[in-house]
């Protein structure tokens, strides 16, 4: 009986190993685990980095939306999108944006210095189902909707009052556009903001800042006639967003990463034009690319005149996450073919950021394209006023289903029938689809505000890299570390 | 009636492997490649029967090549599942039974995958390395240890950056130190085996083939960071045993302070028997967590099978609360295997697999079957050809898309 008694104690020990958790609640728990595997390299790499990003998901709901990409891609790998089974979906998978939402859009400047609204932000392109990439869009739109008018309670009642008709709205934008290019209408690229207030904020803005080179102004300074790049605080609304010196191990890297990037380019101008002028490391900048290496240049430009200076952002690309959606995928080994790819098949206009190419920078890969203040992103927090009305919420939809869909006719090149696959899947009930997406879209915004709350929870719990901390081990050698850098503190 | 049944199942078995049965002239039968006799997955080191040890053979006076003309040493303690063709070498004075052994395994394959992408049919194919390992083992009495390293692309999950692209690069699968006292009592501590997986996999004894489907569902790891501690039934009845893992499996750090706890057990009822003594039951429970947030992790396996020369297979289920990263989710996965060699050097295989990956909804279940056929051309080196078909629930094909819907591979496989 004694026996008995100190094994069941002894088993009982054992089993009191396996700890509680420290959280409650399952889906908490599962926000954690999924954000943490997805951010572990980076965070064991860059915790300090990674901590900055986390900061900022918790403060603001729709950087939470933005950073958690991979907890979208896990939810929809366990079914957990929509609850049902989908009569539209089809394993059509082409180029798309990865992480398709409100803020992966803007203008780029292309070579010939027209403005076009294109996707703006490649870390995540790569093949995905068509469907998951519209709901993804169709969800954005609703939190979008219901961030809109941040100072003005009734706006934004009266813009949420109009979400599902938004939600709608973009749907059936992306099928009839779908349709209509299956049927053999050319992608065509947005290029004036037509009826759309919050596009022609976007154009107003870019165009304005094109025109005075304003990135030249508020990013450096002109000494004894000699241009260089600024260094401390860039932006006053983003205290962490600041420039500091390149380590000398960089400096020494970037003409021959510049060298291999021009080699990307389409129609690279002159070696001359890359002259590096000066470089500064960037720290504060993007969302779920926080924690990324991203450089500043200041290159010769055109001419020797320091008036046509051209500046180049340098981002270090991870993988894109996505499950191999074809046989001949490009997996995360070959990040640098993988943006290539998606800006020749994502693009509505054939080179529309021709400065837009790759490179490896001391073994990371990066990508470089133009950092210029005529790039203007669409922004969540400017759907105030009359940008946040619900007609103007509307037009955005509406135009965001139309862009959508011409970013996923881009791949009719690489897949011939892969257009009259989607718009077989979407089929001819427009009002269908739409229903199904809207409703997708809506619950699933609600999980998104709520795991906002729950992310917010965890992190006050678990610390600020959510219980993940790196070990003695995990340390860097002095060039690694140096190349990773330092961010500056936190403000309180 | 049920167990009247079961009993001619034995007997029907028992039959079957007397009239198959090769005739064995070695005094000491050497172990073939698929054919690892009652528990003989390399990573599961349990001698069964006879429960005695064998006694190590006197070593040589002084370390020799292992020649054709050298009689291969006496496995350490578990009769590998391998050729035989070892390399053993008495190392201290040539007078002490400190026995090393090293060992090579490697499985390559040519993979053609056909699916139908949206009516039209659609292809790749490619050449595969799906396990190659290297380990060595040492024996001094009754201490052991081992180091197995596999290879593994190195822009896997969690790499941030490849090594030289994505090429292969070996890391560790197995590190540990163990004790066996009084032939009862065996610890293992470091990077262990866990004591469910490798035992599935024996049951088959296909692995070159496939490895179980709950390890291929991800449901159960091979090995881990931790210790374990079994009993060794006499006279091959089997052994029961408890282990405790960081949980996080062997390629990725611990997380948070809970530790997985594994109570399994592997029985052979019959062992008195002869003719019985390949009937196994297998049983476990784990308890764990994953993760910083310990998202729940709990499983439990039981098999039943046949682990005979000529014959072998059974049944697998795995219920599991916990599923990738969701802790509320309940999934249960079953399998079923049989393999048969009716001539030598001939080996026939079949597995299919059922995975309901959320007991909550009725679509979201997966199949997989395959069927093999592989001849040992030599002892180590096995040639099989396999086909594997996939049916998915509506929700899984949407969750999980895209999917092939038959491959079929040329595998071959060699064992050291």
């Amino acid at each position: 009986m004694a026996d008995v008694r100190i094994a069941q104690a002894a088993l009982g020990a054992l089993l009191a190993c396996a700890c509680e958790s420290p959280i409650d609640d399952p889906r908490e728990i599962e926000i954690v685990s999924v954000i943490t595997r997805a951010d572990r390299p980076l965070t064991l790499n860059r915790s300090a980095l990674v901590a900055g990003k986390y900061r900022l998901m918790a403060a603001d709901p729709y950087a939470f939306f933005r950073g958690t990409f991979p907890l979208y891609l896990h939810d929809v790998e366990a079914g957990d999108l929509g609850g049902e089974t989908s009569p539209y979906f089809r394993a059509v998978s082409p180029y798309s944006v990865g992480d398709a939402h409100v803020e992966n859009f803007g203008t780029l400047l292309g070579g010939d210095g027209a403005l076009v609204v294109e996707t703006n932000d490649l870390d995540g392109a790569d093949r995905y189902p068509y469907l998951i990439e519209v709901r993804r869009l169709a969800i954005s739109a609703v939190v979008a909707t219901r961030l809109s008018n941040p100072d003005d309670q009734g706006a934004r009642s009266v813009a949420i009052g109009s979400e599902r008709e938004n939600a709608l709205a973009l749907a059936r934008s992306y099928a009839d556009t779908m349709r209509a290019l299956a049927a053999g209408v050319a992608r065509e690229p947005i290029e004036d903001a037509a009826e759309s207030p919050v596009l022609a904020d976007l154009f107003d803005r870019a165009e304005g800042d094109l025109e005075d080179r304003s990135e030249l102004a508020e990013l450096t300074i002109l000494e004894d006639g000699n241009r260089r790049l600024v260094r401390g605080s860039v932006d006053e609304d983003v205290p962490e967003n600041v420039y500091v010196d390149v380590p000398a191990v960089v400096a020494s890297a970037l003409p021959g990463a510049i060298d291999r990037y021009r080699a990307t380019l389409d129609s690279p101008p002159a070696a001359e034009f890359f002259g590096i002028k000066d470089a500064v490391r960037e720290f504060g900048s993007g969302v779920a690319s926080w924690p990324r290496v991203r450089f500043i240049l200041l290159v010769e430009g055109p001419s020797k005149d320091v008036e046509d200076d051209i500046l180049l952002e340098v981002k270090e690309i991870g993988d894109s996450g996505a499950r191999p959606a074809t046989f001949e995928t490009v997996n995360g080994a070959d990040i640098r073919e993988r943006i290539l790819r998606a800006r020749g098949y994502c693009w509505t206009r054939p080179n529309a950021e021709p400065l837009w190419g790759m490179t490896d920078l001391l073994g990371l890969s990066m990508q470089i394209k133009l950092e210029s203040e005529a790039h203007k992103t669409l922004r969540v927090r400017r759907l105030e006023e009359d940008l946040g009305t619900p007609e103007a919420l509307l037009a955005l939809s509406t135009d965001l289903g139309r862009m959508l869909a011409n970013v996923h006719a881009g791949s009719e090149a690489l897949e011939p029938g892969l257009l009259r696959a989607i718009a077989d899947a979407v089929g001819s009930d427009t009002g269908g689809f739409a229903e199904e997406q809207s409703a997708v879209a809506i619950a699933y915004a609600d999980q998104v505000l709520a795991d906002h709350a729950r992310f917010a929870h965890a992190l006050d719990v678990l610390g600020p890299t959510l219980g993940v901390t790196p070990g003695d081990a995990d340390g860097h050698d002095p060039d690694a570390a140096a190349l990773i850098g330092t961010p500056p503190e936190a403000p309180e | 009636m049920r167990f009247s049944t079961v009993l001619l199942f034995f007997v029907l078995l028992s039959l079957s492997e007397v009239a198959f049965a090769q005739p064995e002239p070695e005094p000491e039968p050497e172990p073939e490649l698929a054919v690892p006799p009652v528990v003989a997955e390399p990573s599961q080191a349990a001698p069964t029967k006879p429960s005695e040890p064998p006694p190590l053979p006197p070593p040589p006076a002084v370390a020799a090549p292992v020649s054709p003309e050298t009689p291969p040493a006496k496995p350490i303690v578990d009769p590998f599942s391998l050729s035989g063709a070892r390399a053993s070498f008495p190392l201290v004075d040539g007078l002490e039974p400190f026995v090393i052994e090293a060992h090579l395994s490697l499985f390559a394959q040519y993979v053609l995958s056909v699916r139908d992408d949206n009516g039209v049919t659609d292809w790749f194919h490619e050449f595969e390395v799906t396990r190659a390992h290297a380990r060595i083992d040492a024996e001094f009495e009754g201490a052991r240890a081992r180091v197995l390293v596999e290879g593994v692309r190195s822009a896997t999950e969690g790499a941030l950056l490849g090594v030289a692209g994505d090429s292969f690069i070996l890391r560790l699968r197995e590190a540990w130190a163990g004790y066996t006292a009084w032939d009862i009592i065996e610890t293992r501590l470091g990077m262990v085996p866990t004591m469910t997986t490798g035992p599935i996999e024996s049951l088959w004894g296909m692995r070159m083939v496939a490895a179980s489907g709950a390890e291929r569902a991800g449901l159960l790891s091979p090995a881990d960071l931790g210790g374990t501690i079994r009993g060794l039934f006499p006279k091959g009845f089997g052994w029961v045993g408890v282990g405790a893992y960081n949980g996080e499996g062997y390629s990725q750090r611990e997380l948070n302070r809970g530790k997985n706890i594994e109570i399994a057990t592997e029985l052979h009822p019959f062992a008195f028997s002869d003719a019985a003594a390949p009937f196994t039951v297998l049983a476990s429970y784990s308890s764990g967590s994953s993760g910083t947030g310990l998202a729940r992790s709990d499983r439990v396996s039981t098999s039943l099978g046949w682990q005979g020369d000529v014959i072998r297979g059974g049944a697998n289920f795995t219920y599991a609360w916990g599923n990738a990263d969701q802790g509320d989710t309940l999934s249960l996965l079953g399998e079923g295997f049989i393999r048969v060699r009716p001539i030598e050097r001939l080996s026939l295989g079949a597995n299919a697999v059922f995975w309901k990956r959320d007991l909550a909804s009725e679509s979201d279940w997966l199949v997989t079957i395959t069927g093999s056929a592989g001849y040992f051309i030599v002892d180590p080196l096995g040639i099989f050809l396999a086909v594997d078909g996939f049916l998915l629930g509506e929700q899984a094909e949407q969750a999980l898309p895209p999917k092939d819907d038959v491959r079929f591979r040329v595998i071959g496989a060699v064992d050291f």
